[in-house]
Order: C-alpha cells, then sequence, then structure tokens
C-alpha cells in the first residue's frame, strides 16, 4: 500500500503593501479609461482647462476691456444683489444716464444665471470660469452628438475641435458674454433632436429667447430643420415664435428698456431703416450678395468658417442655423462684425462643427451604399473619409490655435507694458470701494470688483467722477487710440479741479477735491460721490 | 499623308477634345484670374508691371512695326543711339505668339500682351495634358485635363506672367518630355531634336535652364523606367540623346550666335549681377509649396501648383507599382530643384549657370511640372493599388500635408496668412477626397466613377484658381493708362513728332523724364515712338557705349543697363545730333533752343546747336574719355579746355553743420547735433550767357536704393529737385543765366555726406556756338540713313578721322570710304571713327548682327541634319516595333509576355480598346472610334502576322507560348470595372 505524499501546496505570499501599491497604480489608467464617463469627461475637462487657463493668464496681462465684460459683471453684480440689472458703464457712454439696463442694451435676462455665481465669489473671474464652463459642457454635448453619429474615437476628435476651436478662442479673449449660453443651448437642442426628442428640442431652442434678440431667428430656422424630420406643427411653432419673438425683442423690449431706437442699426449701405433695407435687398440682390463678400475679413470670415468643419457643413441642413446671424453680420456696415475675431463666431462652432457630422455621417453612408457595403460596416473609402475629415479639423484646429489663442498669449510683453500692469495694479488698489470712477478700459475691469458705479473713460469726454483712472494699456487700443491722448485728458482733468493721487508707468489716478467742474456732462448727478 | 489622317480621325473621335479642355480651363481661369485683378477691360488696370512696362511691351509695339514694314528686325537707330536688335528679338520676341501683335493696333498692344499670356497659358495646358495622358494608360483625358491646369496656372506663371517670353516654357518642357519619351521608348531622335531646336529659337534662356530638367528625367526614365523603355545601352543612349539635343542647338544657331555676340557685347556680362538669393530657410520653401502664397519681389520661389497636388504627387515615391529606381529618381529630382533654394552650384544649374537680374527663381514652373507629372501617375497607379493600402498611404499622406501646414503656419505668419493656411488645408482636405474618391470607387457603375474623377479634377481645377486668385491678389498691377498717357496725354504725339522722314538723321528725346523706372516713362519708349534716340534699357545693351556715357556725365543705373538723354549738355547734345528735345514744362530755361511745336501737355524745342551724325573729329579727340570727371571728359573730346568753369566764390556758405575737407579732397559736411537739416548755398555769378550744371560722383545714393528724397537743390531758391538720386546721378543742368548773380541751394537731413570742389559749374554759350560752327564745316552731309546702313559725303581739308556719334558694336564691318572698304577705329571709347584722306569722301556703311551668317549656317546644318534623323526614324520604323509607344505601353505594363514582343498594330493613338488579362484588374485605354471597328481591325492585323506571332486553338496571340491579353469587344450590361470616364471606358 502506498501512501499518498501530500505535497505542500504553495502558499501565494501576500502581496505587500507596496506591490498592492504598485498594482493598483499601474491599473490606474486602464480603470480611469474604462469609467463610463471618462472620455466625454476628458474632451469637458480639455476644454475647460485650456479656456480657463488662457482667460486666468489674460487677466493677468491685464488682457480684457470693458467692453464688454465690465457690462456683464455689472449686470451680474446686481443681479446677485437683487437689483435691476443696471449698468453705468454702458449708460454712461451710450449717453443715457448710469441708470440705464443692461436688458435695454441687448434682451438677455440670462446673464442672471450667473448670478449665484458672486454669491461664492463676487469677482469678474468668475464670469470667465463660468464662460469656460459653458464651454466645456457644450464640448460634451458635441463629444455626444458625434459619438451617436460617428463613434466613440471619432467624437474624441470632434469634441476636443470644438472645444479649442477658434471661435471658441476668440470668444475667450474677449471675455464672457451673453453668446456664451448660446454656444450651450444650440448643441442641446440638437442633441435632444438627434435623439428623437424634436419637442424637447423645441423647448430647448426656445429658451434662446433668454439669450439675445435676434436669437429668435435661429429658432426659426431651427423650425425649418424640424420641417425637414416631418415634424411639420413643431416647425412651424418654432418659425413663428422664432420671427415673432425676434421682432418684439427688437422693435419693443429693447428700446422701451433702454431708451434708444435704432441703437444697434448698423445697416446704412442697404437703407435707413428696416423697410428700406429690406426694400433694397429686393431690387439689389447683387449688390446685396456682394456686400456678403465684399471685404477681406469677410472673405477671411466665410472661409475660417468654413475650414471649422472642413468644407463638410455644407452637406447638412444643420448648417443652416448659422446663416441668419451670420447674414445680420456680413450685411452689416460695422467692420468688427465680420471679422474672424471677438465672441460673434463663438456660437456658430457647435452648429458647423455638429453640421460637419452630420454631412460626413451623410457621405459615409452615401459611400457605403455606393459600394455596396453593409450598414454598420463602413467601407474602405468611407473610412479613409471620416478619418481625413478627423484630421482636416485636427489641424484646422491646431493652425486657428497658432492664430488667436497663441499669438494672443505668446506676444512678448515689453518692460514698459509689465510696469504700466504693475501700476495698473497699484492704482486699483487705490479706490475705495463704490467710489465714483471713470477708468481706462483695461484697467475698469479689475477695477469692476471693486465698485459698481465704475464708467468708462474716453478722450475728451470727461463724466464728473470723482476718481479718474487714466493710462493707456497694450494691446487694448479703445477707447483711447494713443498716449498723446490720455495726456491731453490728464492735463484737462488737473485743470479742472482733480488733482494726482498716482503717478507710475503712464498709469494716473486723479482725485476730484471740488465740485465737479461746470459745462460738463455730470453723469452720476446727484449721487454721492 | 498617314499623320493626317490619323489626326483628322482623332479630331472627329473626339479623343483630342481634351487637350481643348485643357486649354479652354486654363485661358478661362487665368483669365478670370486676371479679371478679377481689375486689368483692363475688366478694370484700370494693366500687365505692364515692372520689365513688362519697361522692355517687353514696347519691344512688343516696335516688333509690331517691323511686322508691318516700317523697322527693321536686324538693327534701329532708335534706342542705343543705333542698337543691334537682333539679340533682342531672339530673347524677347521670338515666340510665335508674338506674331499676333500685328493684328493689334499700338494702343491695344498691353491687351495683345494679355492674350499672348492666355494662349501661352492656354498652350501649355494642352501640352502638359497631352504628355500626362501619355504617360499613363491607365489614367483618363478628363483628369490629365485636370492636372494640366495647375500646372499651367502654377505660382509661377501668375507670378512671373509680366515675364511674358519665359511663359513659352510652359509648353515646351512637356513637348520635350515627350520627344524624350520617344526617344526612350522608340528610339526616336526626330522629335527631340525638332523640339529642342524649336525651344532653342522660340527662347533659348528658359530652353536653357529646362536642359538640366530634361536630361534628368531621360536618366531617371531610362534608368528607371518600365519596360516601355527600349534600352540599348546607357552610352548608345547617351550619344543618341546628346546628338538630338545638339541637333537642335544648331538649329537655333541664327539667332543663338548673334545672342552670343550680343550679350558678349553687353556691359551686365553673361553671367549676370544680383547676388544668388540662397539659402532660403526650409519653412519658407515649404511654404511656397502652397497655394496662394505670394512673396513681394520675390524673396522665395514660386512652386505651387495648387495645395491638393502636393497630396497626389507626394503619393508617388510610395506606390510599389512603379519601380523603385524610377521611384527614386523622380524624387531625387525633386530633391535637386528643392536644393537650388539652398545651394548656390543648384541654383546655377538652374538658371543656365547665370545669375539673374532681379526676379530670381526662374525654375519654379518645373517644380509645378514635376508635381502635377507624379502626381496624375500616382492617381492613375493608385487606382490598380489594393483599397485598403491604397486608402492608408493617402490617409498618411494627408496628415503629413496637414502637419506640415501648421508647421508653416508656425514659422512663416507673413507668407502664411489665415486665408491662406485655412484655403490650403480646405484644398488638401478636397485634394484627398477627391483622390479617395476618384481611386476608392471600384464597386460603382462607370457613370459614377466617371464623375468621381471629373470630381478631381474640378477639384485641382478649383484649388489652383483660389490660389491663382491670392497670387495676384498680392501683386500691384500698374494702371493702364501708362500705355497712352505717360507722362502726359500729349507725351507720345510729341515725340512721334520728332522721328525723321525716311532717310534723314537726326536725333531727338525727352527732358527730365527718364529713369523714373516706368512710373513715367519707360526707358525703350523711342522704340515705339520711331525717334532716335538715346533711351534704352536692357541686359543686351552696349556695355562699351554705355560706360562712355557715363564717362561724359549721363544718368545711369549701377548695372549699366539703362540709358537716357538726362545728364545732358549743350556740348554731348550737339555732339550726339540731338535736334529736338521733348518736355512736358513749358518755357525750357535752356539756350540754344527755340519752341517749334507745342501740345497742351508737351512741348517741342529744337536745337540750334547740333553737330551733323559724322564730321571731322579734331585731331586732339580721344581714343578714350577721361573717366573721373565728365566736365573734363567733354573738355577734352571737344579740346576747349576749361569750358566748365567754376562760377561761384570757393566756399560756399553752411548752416548746420561742420565743412572741412575730405580725405578725397571734396567739401565734408557734418551736421551739427541738434540741427534738423543741412544747407548748403553756393554765391555764384554768370558772365555773358552761361548755361549752369552741378555734377557729383560721389554723393551718398546717387544711382543707387534708396535714392530719392535725400538732396534738395534750389537754383535762386526756386525749382527743387532731387539730385542726386537713383535715377538722376549724372550731370544735372540747372538752366541758363545772362550777367546776373545766382545761388544754388542744397539742402539735406543727412548726417555727414561731402560735395566735389568746383559743384556748380558753367558753360559758355557762345564758346559752344563757335565750336559747333567749327567742327560743322567738315561735317558729313548728304547723309541718307536707312534701317540698317547709313551713308553720307565729307569734305575733308586734311587727312583724319571722321567721328561718327554711332556706337562702335559689332556688325557695322561693312564700311566703306569712296568705295573702298576701310577698318573703323573707336574714338572717344564708344564712337565709330574712320579714316579719310583730305578730299571729298562718300562714306557708306551697313549694319548686319555679328554672328547672323554663321548662325545661319548653323542652323542650315542643322535643319539638314533633322531632316536626316526624320530619315533614319522613318527607315527604322519600319522593322522597329509599333511606330507609336502608348498601345505598347499599355501593354506592356498589362500583361508581362507583351514586353518583348509587343505585336504590331495600327496606330494605336485612336485605338481603344480593353485589356482583360487573366490576373490582372481590366485595364482601360480610351476610346476614340467605334470599339468594333478598332478590335475588329485590331484582330485583323493580328492575324495578319501569324509567322512572329502563332496562335493557340482558340485563337488568342501567343508570343513564346504564353497568350496576349485579348481584345474583347465591349458590353454594356458586363460587370462594371474601374474606369474613370463614361465615354472613355469600354468593357
Amino acid at each position: 500500500m502506498s501512501s499518498a505524499v501530500e505535497l505542500p501546496v504553495p502558499v501565494p505570499a501576500a502581496p505587500t503593501f507596496g506591490e498592492r501599491a504598485e498594482q493598483w497604480l499601474l491599473g490606474l489608467p486602464g480603470r480611469v479609461r474604462s469609467l463610463p464617463y471618462f472620455a466625454p469627461l476628458a474632451v469637458v475637462a480639455v476644454t475647460f482647462v485650456v479656456n480657463a487657463g488662457i482667460a486666468v493668464m489674460l487677466w493677468g496681462r491685464l488682457g480684457y476691456g470693458a467692453f464688454d465684460l465690465t457690462i456683464f459683471d455689472q449686470a451680474v453684480r446686481n443681479y446677485a444683489q437683487f437689483h435691476l440689472p443696471y449698468v453705468p458703464v454702458k449708460g454712461a457712454y451710450a449717453g443715457t444716464g448710469v441708470d440705464f439696463l443692461q436688458l435695454g442694451d441687448h434682451f438677455s435676462p440670462v446673464n442672471a444665471l450667473a448670478a449665484p455665481l458672486y454669491w461664492i465669489w463676487p469677482d469678474v473671474r468668475m464670469l470667465l470660469l463660468l464662460q469656460a464652463a459653458l464651454y466645456a459642457a457644450a464640448s460634451g454635448v458635441v463629444w455626444s452628438y458625434a459619438k451617436d453619429a460617428l463613434g466613440r474615437v471619432p467624437a474624441h476628435f470632434v469634441g476636443v475641435a470644438f472645444g479649442l476651436s477658434w471661435g471658441i478662442q476668440e470668444a475667450t479673449l474677449v471675455g464672457y458674454h451673453e453668446l456664451d449660453w448660446a454656444v450651450l443651448v444650440v448643441p442641446l437642442a440638437l442633441r435632444r433632436l438627434q435623439r428623437g426628442r424634436p419637442g424637447q428640442a423645441l423647448a430647448v431652442a426656445c429658451s434662446l429667447f433668454l439669450v439675445k434678440e435676434e436669437m429668435g431667428l435661429i429658432v426659426a430656422v431651427f423650425g425649418l430643420l424640424l420641417w425637414l424630420r416631418g415634424e411639420r406643427r413643431l416647425a412651424v411653432i418654432a418659425a413663428v415664435a422664432g420671427v415673432v419673438w425676434s421682432a418684439i425683442a427688437i422693435t419693443v423690449l429693447v428700446p422701451r428698456i433702454g431708451g434708444m431706437h435704432n441703437q444697434y442699426w448698423s445697416y446704412d449701405s442697404l437703407g435707413a431703416n428696416p423697410k428700406q433695407a429690406a426694400l433694397h435687398v429686393v431690387e439689389h440682390p447683387l449688390s446685396t450678395v456682394h456686400l456678403l463678400v465684399s471685404t477681406s475679413a469677410k472673405q477671411d470670415l466665410l472661409l475660417w468658417l468654413l475650414v471649422v468643419s472642413a468644407g463638410a457643413c455644407l452637406l447638412s441642413p444643420i448648417a443652416l442655423l448659422a446663416v441668419p446671424p451670420l447674414l445680420l453680420r456680413m450685411l452689416s456696415d460695422t467692420a468688427t462684425y465680420s471679422e474672424p475675431k471677438f465672441h460673434y463666431n463663438a456660437p456658430l462652432m457647435g452648429i458647423l462643427l455638429i453640421a460637419g457630422v452630420e454631412g460626413v455621417a451623410k457621405a459615409m453612408r452615401w459611400l457605403d451604399g455606393m459600394e455596396e457595403q453593409s450598414p454598420g460596416q463602413p467601407g474602405e473609402l468611407a473610412r479613409l473619409f471620416l478619418r481625413t475629415w478627423l484630421a482636416a479639423i485636427t489641424a484646422v484646429t491646431v493652425i486657428g490655435l497658432q492664430y488667436h489663442a497663441y499669438d494672443a498669449l505668446s506676444a512678448a510683453a515689453s518692460p514698459a507694458q509689465k510696469s504700466f500692469r504693475a501700476a495698473a495694479k497699484t492704482a486699483v488698489a487705490m479706490i475705495p470701494k463704490d467710489a465714483t470712477v471713470e477708468a481706462e478700459s483695461a484697467i475698469a475691469v479689475p477695477l469692476s470688483a471693486r465698485t459698481r458705479n465704475l464708467i468708462l473713460a474716453e478722450p475728451g469726454k470727461p463724466h464728473g467722477s470723482r476718481w479718474v483712472v487714466l493710462g493707456k494699456a497694450s494691446p487694448i487700443d479703445w477707447p483711447w487710440a494713443s498716449g498723446s491722448q490720455v495726456e491731453k485728458a490728464r492735463r484737462w482733468y488737473l485743470a479742472n479741479g482733480y488733482v494726482t493721487r498716482f503717478s507710475r508707468d503712464g498709469v494716473y489716478v486723479l482725485y476730484r477735491t471740488g465740485p465737479v467742474p461746470v459745462g460738463i456732462d455730470n453723469v452720476w448727478g446727484q449721487r454721492p460721490q | 499623308m498617314r499623320w493626317s489622317a490619323s489626326l483628322a480621325r482623332r479630331l472627329r473621335s473626339g479623343a483630342t477634345s481634351y487637350l481643348a479642355v485643357a486649354f479652354g480651363v486654363a485661358v478661362l481661369l487665368y483669365g478670370t484670374v486676371l479679371a478679377g485683378s481689375r486689368i483692363y477691360p475688366f478694370g484700370s488696370k494693366s500687365i505692364l508691371m515692372y520689365d513688362m512696362g519697361n522692355q517687353y511691351s514696347v519691344f512688343h509695339a516696335y516688333y509690331q512695326q517691323v511686322l508691318h514694314g516700317h523697322a527693321s528686325l536686324l538693327f534701329t537707330w532708335r534706342s542705343d543711339l543705333g542698337l543691334n536688335f537682333l539679340p533682342l528679338f531672339a530673347y524677347y520676341l521670338a515666340s510665335p505668339f508674338s506674331l499676333l501683335v500685328a493684328f493689334f493696333p499700338e494702343q491695344y498692344i498691353p491687351e495683345a500682351m494679355v492674350l499672348i499670356i492666355l494662349l501661352k497659358v492656354g498652350t501649355g495646358a494642352s501640352a502638359m495634358a497631352c504628355y500626362l495622358h501619355r504617360m499613363s494608360p491607365h489614367g483618363s483625358r478628363r483628369l490629365a485635363a485636370g492636372f494640366a491646369v495647375p500646372y499651367a496656372v502654377s505660382a509661377w506663371t501668375v507670378s512671373y506672367s509680366f515675364n511674358i517670353m519665359w511663359l513659352d516654357a510652359l509648353y515646351l518642357l512637356p513637348l520635350l518630355l515627350m520627344a524624350g519619351e520617344s526617344l526612350l521608348r522608340r528610339g526616336r531622335l526626330f522629335p527631340l531634336a525638332a523640339v529642342a531646336g524649336a525651344a532653342a529659337l522660340i527662347n533659348y534662356y528658359m530652353f536653357g535652364i529646362m536642359v538640366p530638367f530634361l536630361v534628368c528625367y531621360l536618366a531617371i526614365r531610362y534608368a528607371g523606367g518600365d519596360d516601355v523603355v527600349r534600352r540599348t545601352g546607357a552610352g548608345r543612349f547617351t550619344i543618341k540623346a546628346g546628338a538630338a539635343l545638339g541637333v537642335g542647338v544648331a538649329i537655333a544657331g541664327v539667332l543663338l550666335l548673334p545672342t552670343y555676340h550680343g550679350l558678349a557685347n553687353g556691359r551686365t556680362n553673361i553671367l549676370g549681377q544680383d547676388p544668388i538669393p540662397v539659402p532660403l530657410p526650409w519653412s519658407t520653401q515649404a511654404a511656397r509649396l502652397f497655394g496662394g502664397t505670394f512673396d513681394w519681389f520675390q524673396g522665395s520661389p514660386n512652386l505651387a501648383a495648387g495645395s491638393a497636388v502636393l497630396i497626389a504627387a507626394s503619393l508617388f515615391p510610395f506606390l510599389r507599382r512603379i519601380r523603385r529606381r524610377e521611384r527614386v529618381g523622380f524624387l531625387a529630382l525633386a530633391a535637386l530643384l528643392m536644393a537650388a533654394s539652398q545651394n548656390q552650384v543648384v541654383y546655377l544649374l538652374f538658371h543656365d549657370g547665370e545669375r539673374p537680374n532681379a526676379f530670381p527663381f526662374r525654375y519654379g514652373f518645373m517644380v509645378a511640372a514635376l508635381l502635377v507629372m507624379l502626381g496624375y501617375r500616382a492617381v492613375a497607379e493608385l487606382r490598380r493599388t489594393e483599397a485598403a493600402t491604397a486608402g492608408r498611404l493617402l490617409f498618411r499622406v494627408t496628415v503629413f500635408w496637414l502637419g506640415a501646414l501648421i508647421v508653416v503656419v508656425h514659422f512663416e505668419r507673413s507668407l502664411m496668412t489665415p486665408y491662406l493656411a485655412a484655403s490650403a488645408a480646405l484644398g488638401l482636405v478636397l485634394g484627398a477626397v477627391g483622390i479617395g474618391a476618384a481611386t476608392g470607387l471600384r464597386r460603382v457603375p462607370r457613370r459614377v466613377a466617371a464623375r468621381a474623377t471629373a470630381l478631381l479634377a474640378v477639384i485641382l481645377v478649383v484649388d489652383c484658381g483660389v490660389a491663382a486668385a491670392e497670387e495676384s491678389a498680392a501683386m500691384k498691377y500698374p494702371s493702364r493708362g501708362t500705355w497712352n498717357v505717360h507722362p502726359t496725354a500729349d507725351w507720345t504725339a510729341a515725340m512721334k513728332s520728332t522721328a525723321p522722314p525716311d532717310g534723314q538723321f537726326f536725333r531727338s528725346d525727352g527732358l527730365y523724364v527718364n529713369f523714373l523706372n516706368g512710373l513715367e516713362r519707360s526707358q525703350n519708349e523711342s522704340l515705339r515712338d520711331g525717334n532716335f534716340a538715346q533711351n534704352h534699357f536692357s541686359s543686351l545693351s552696349s556695355g562699351l557705349l554705355h560706360d562712355a556715357e557715363f564717362d561724359l556725365g549721363f544718368t545711369e543705373h549701377i548695372y549699366r543697363v539703362w540709358a537716357g538723354h538726362t545728364g545732358s549738355t549743350l556740348l554731348t547734345d550737339a555732339l550726339l545730333d540731338f535736334k529736338y528735345l521733348v518736355t512736358t514744362q513749358p518755357g525750357l530755361n535752356r539756350a540754344d533752343t527755340q519752341l517749334v511745336r507745342s501740345w497742351p501737355t508737351a512741348d517741342v524745342y529744337e536745337n540750334t546747336a547740333t553737330l551733323p551724325v559724322g564730321f571731322l573729329a579734331p585731331a586732339t579727340m580721344p581714343r578714350e574719355l577721361n573717366h573721373d570727371n565728365p566736365f573734363t571728359a567733354q573738355e577734352q573730346l571737344f579740346d576747349m579746355p576749361g569750358a566748365f568753369a567754376d562760377p561761384c566764390q570757393p566756399v560756399p556758405t553752411v548752416t548746420g553743420a561742420n565743412q572741412d575737407i575730405s580725405p578725397t579732397g571734396e567739401m565734408l559736411y557734418t551736421k551739427r547735433q541738434g540741427q534738423k537739416k543741412v544747407v548748403v548755398t553756393w554765391h555764384c555769378h554768370a558772365t555773358d550767357a552761361q548755361e549752369l550744371y552741378v555734377w557729383s560722383k560721389r554723393m551718398p545714393w546717387a544711382g543707387q536704393y534708396p535714392g530719392s528724397g535725400i538732396f534738395s537743390l534750389r537754383l535762386d531758391g526756386v525749382n527743387p529737385v532731387d539730385y542726386p538720386n537713383v535715377y538722376d546721378n549724372g550731370i544735372h543742368d540747372l538752366g541758363s543765366r545772362t550777367d546776373t548773380d545766382f545761388t544754388v541751394t542744397l539742402t539735406t537731413a543727412l548726417g555727414q555726406f561731402s560735395v566735389p570742389q568746383h559743384f556748380v559749374r558753367a558753360l559758355d554759350v557762345a564758346q559752344v556756338n563757335a565750336k559747333v560752327a567749327e567742327l560743322s564745316q567738315h561735317g558729313l552731309y548728304d547723309v541718307h540713313a536707312t534701317d540698317t546702313s547709313l551713308s553720307g559725303t565729307i569734305d575733308a581739308d586734311r587727312a583724319g578721322t571722321v567721328f561718327l556719334s554711332v556706337p562702335a558694336i559689332k556688325g557695322w564691318g561693312d564700311v566703306k570710304v569712296d568705295g573702298k572698304q576701310v577698318s573703323p577705329t573707336i574714338l572717344a571709347s564708344a564712337f565709330l571713327g574712320i579714316p579719310v584722306t583730305a578730299g571729298h569722301h562718300t562714306i557708306t556703311m551697313s549694319f548686319s548682327p555679328p554672328g547672323l551668317r554663321m548662325g545661319a549656317g548653323m542652323s542650315v546644318v542643322g535643319l539638314l541634319m533633322l531632316f536626316g534623323l526624320y530619315k533614319r526614324d522613318q527607315r527604322g520604323r519600319g522593322h522597329d516595333g509599333p511606330r507609336t509607344g502608348r498601345l505598347r505601353a499599355l501593354l506592356v505594363r498589362s500583361g508581362g509576355p507583351a514586353a518583348s514582343a509587343a505585336p504590331t498594330v495600327p496606330d494605336s493613338s485612336s485605338v481603344a480598346v480593353t485589356v482583360v488579362e487573366p490576373d490582372a484588374e481590366p485595364a482601360t485605354e480610351p476610346a476614340g472610334e467605334s470599339v468594333a471597328e478598332l478590335a475588329a481591325e485590331l484582330a485583323s492585323k493580328l492575324a495578319a502576322e501569324p509567322a512572329s506571332e502563332p496562335t493557340a486553338p482558340d485563337g488568342t496571340v501567343l508570343v513564346a507560348g504564353v497568350p496576349l491579353p485579348r481584345f474583347v469587344l465591349p458590353d454594356e450590361t458586363a460587370a462594371p470595372v474601374a474606369a474613370d470616364d463614361s465615354k472613355e471606358t469600354q468593357a
């Protein structure tokens, strides 16, 4: 009889803490990647970090102008304190008084949604973070849209291409603006539509009514998309509601609240009023079309809008959403509207990229159909098309970054500029809280957090504030075009009862010791100063 | 004639319609670009940029008169005091398209130039399309046209189209390559010799630039080409190619030899003057590969043929269906062309070994040519590459160029504007998509495939059109008014009125409007106006003469290639027989002149003190002019020592500066600190009637850039002029004064400068008139001038030398005195002197361009050799395989067995067949006529040669026991094939 020899079963030694930690760390990337929302969150995070980072850098360089950032700061600050959204900075500039309501500038009650942020930290930088957050959220929505249309990996490219697109970069360089809400709302509405919820989509789109008065026109075109998807009833509602709302907001609400008529009429090339303009368009269609491309800046803009989606947006009717705001800008005589700059293009980025996604998906289906590929298995040509398109939008994004954010941030500051900024910060700290101040545009932005009673110092146009902060910041060249204007203004103030409280490196803080000089437009009236 | 029947058949069948399409699209595209740039009649601009305004347009106007019989092609009195015109013709006007100016009125010469440019561009597109289609039987005609247009309307064309004579290269290059292919494939020498001869005749300069490219091409194709190329030994092939090119050069001898003499006669010399602008940053060169980039004043080469073409061309090195040696060879050629922007030797290699004066990087069109050649072949081969591989390759190439664009944007912001970057990105992507669609759709109806091909062609054309529009928009086209109303509306009429009647000889020219670099007046305008003048500007101007003119005090450009009447004095006007002077300013303040004709904006004055074209020179007249001082030179010339006297106080008054004497003996002025300007005033007195002049040799920036607005000169405080400046650095005529005090004031803001002592000079008018009268006593009379000859009579009171105010350029070999040949000498550094004895003499002389006779002999020999080559090729054709190479190429490329023994078939250029192979996808050859007919014709031919090609039992032709590909009749219901063109594809 043989006895079985039981061999000792080796007992694995318990991993040490260090080994466990090492294994955990090595597996971390995989676990993170396998998180259900990792990819969209990564896209959102990249968008937020990059745009917030740009904003913070620009803030440190006094790179923001009072128009429009200080306007919104004053409006939101008042909302946060449950006041009406008075914006003295705009009222004084427009000549309507410091009790001017922001809703009379543009009908954008959506700004009130930012008020809670000021309960946390009442600082302009909260608006900049909000702006980055809105873009980040929109990039998540765009990612979702692209994922369903093209797949996960392409969605990463599309999401990042949106979040870092040149239009978003430019808007970040300008600062928070009411249009930033449209950047989020439009993709949300399109996403609802993609998910087959036309009613929800329309509801979301209608929230654009609260963003800006002309946004109703986008809602009207949204109706066209609904029509194309067979939602005739909703389509008519959207079209009618959009047009009617915009008409009411532009012709009734804004003028009534602001007390100014035709303040944004900039279509003198077409006529003195909407009626004449419409008549001109009918009578001279060719010259009207020529107006759309009449300057090199307009041609630049159109091309750059086209290349955001590498031209694929033309394959989808979604691109029509961009037409109303674009027409309003291209036909305008105001040059800044039709440049590939500022915040005006931010809402178009999402529209055009989503249109591009739709267009690519459509083209891939067509190619597969031609090549008799079975659905769901894209053929070589369709795959090539998709990959090329992704490479193109990525390249365009990188090129756009170079021309916009990179150029703005990489411009080497001269020692004089650095000294100016340091002096400006000192000057800001000198102004007492809630004092009446008129300040240079770039200095007004950080000053805005200290006082609600802030207006823009303009060349040759003193407003009678107790404090005056003068300087010529670079690269902000508005409204002070040259240092000689600053010097001229300083002499005037000194000759009219102001004394110098601070003077260093081109920054001057002047203080009025006596009454308001006679003969100037004292916008503060009898308010305590 | 078989060829004419073949051509007629091809025209009837529409097989050549793609050439017309390429031509039409290129013309329309570039015409639209020019119209968009507001070129007349679509705006007020003209194509007369730079040298086009200064030289080429005027030369064409003169050529028009030659064609109308009013001037000579060999010689003209109208320019440079007597100019050998044949070298100018050879370089500027020998293109056959230039003949079109004969049909245009003079005032519409600029429009004729535009038409000529468009025709050259269109012909270039046609020629390239023809070449491309011949090179790749797997391609398609419309694709060939699509690729040819970006070549013809490339960045080089747009940027350099005003150099109208270079544009002939656009069609000559593809023709040379086709002729080279004929040599490679069939061993035929005649086409290469004939095309080389034509190219050298049409524009020898561009031919020279193309030769290195052609040689590289032949070497690459011979070493690496597929089995279509006949390899009979590299040495033998080299000798053949060299012989063909040699015969071509010999044919052009009639223009080449006179041109050589003309160049040798020029001051600019054959090696050019400008520095070689290399090396360039790689990023700059890369940027110029993208369409639309434009470099002001050509600081970098114009290389682009659109951005989409880049994608296609970049596929070439990776397509394994093309032999490795050929791929590597063409890659090396591309590298060599790129190296021309990096290395001086390579740069010179592609510029005839010469340093171009202005407008560098003249080889740019060959880069565009290489891009479209490789691009077209790559696309054609990509169709036959496995789908996944092709897709992968296309994607990688696209990503590469997008990455390159990102890099270029980073480093080349000035070249790559945001608009250009966006359009380049779009061009790249659309190009990739187009190539993908044209080559990737393989299981589709041929109608769809044909549309995909057409889409790619459209993308290529639009891409290059957008780029061309951008490049053109960056150019500064001058106003068209410069042609007819410059410097004033009446100027041309006034100048024309001074042209001598037939047979007579006197000169005339404009005053103080020369040397404005085309802003007011062309330096060659007298060629057009008909007056015998001194004005001239070209690299072929007489160096001897221009040096002498400079010594005499005439204004000269630093390269001595511009000459004008500016800088004249009473003495030089008398010497050179300037009878009429034209000015735009009324009230000419000059001695010895009287107003004879007047227009509202131009006046003609007669100079009353002139010498005839020839006179018995004073015995003291120097053979060599004084080089240091023009006043001294003129005094010695006329034997009038001290004639240019200093009428001023020795030391001028000066404010704002310290006055000193420089080491060179000149007055040195150093501006005092805090002073904005320096004012130097000379206080002078004129005794009797005196003509006043100033001259300076060493004042800063005289005759150089920047040279305007630095000094201001006034006489008695009025009439300020910039002197000296870039256009006026000779003697400056201040006008005349009689018995009066006057001041000359010089004002400048320069910190330090020097002015020669005795800056102001006065020439006694009476003394000049007396001298002129004295010399006129023994002047030439009964002067009779023709376009190429001069004759006259002289009564010499002594033995001496007759001075002729005719430049002593080569060509005046036939000089006779009383019917006897004499050897002329040179007087005053550059003028003819004819020895005579005392007595009455008749002098006759006639001009024949040097080298013309020998060159004509060379041409005759060359033509005889060409005829010999033709007969040789004809003999070889009978027993040397198929007459044409395309079908053979098709057969060879489609199946290996045919490579060694392709059947003899009728002219395959009109044959359309599909070769069906057992192991290869169908390849197509475009249709020319009824396929049934052609197949039957082909089958009968094949059947007619049973001895050499045995057949298998099923009727298949066997070559070495292997069946040849079968030719089958079309079957519309057959499975779709890889096709590109519904008209072309036959199944």
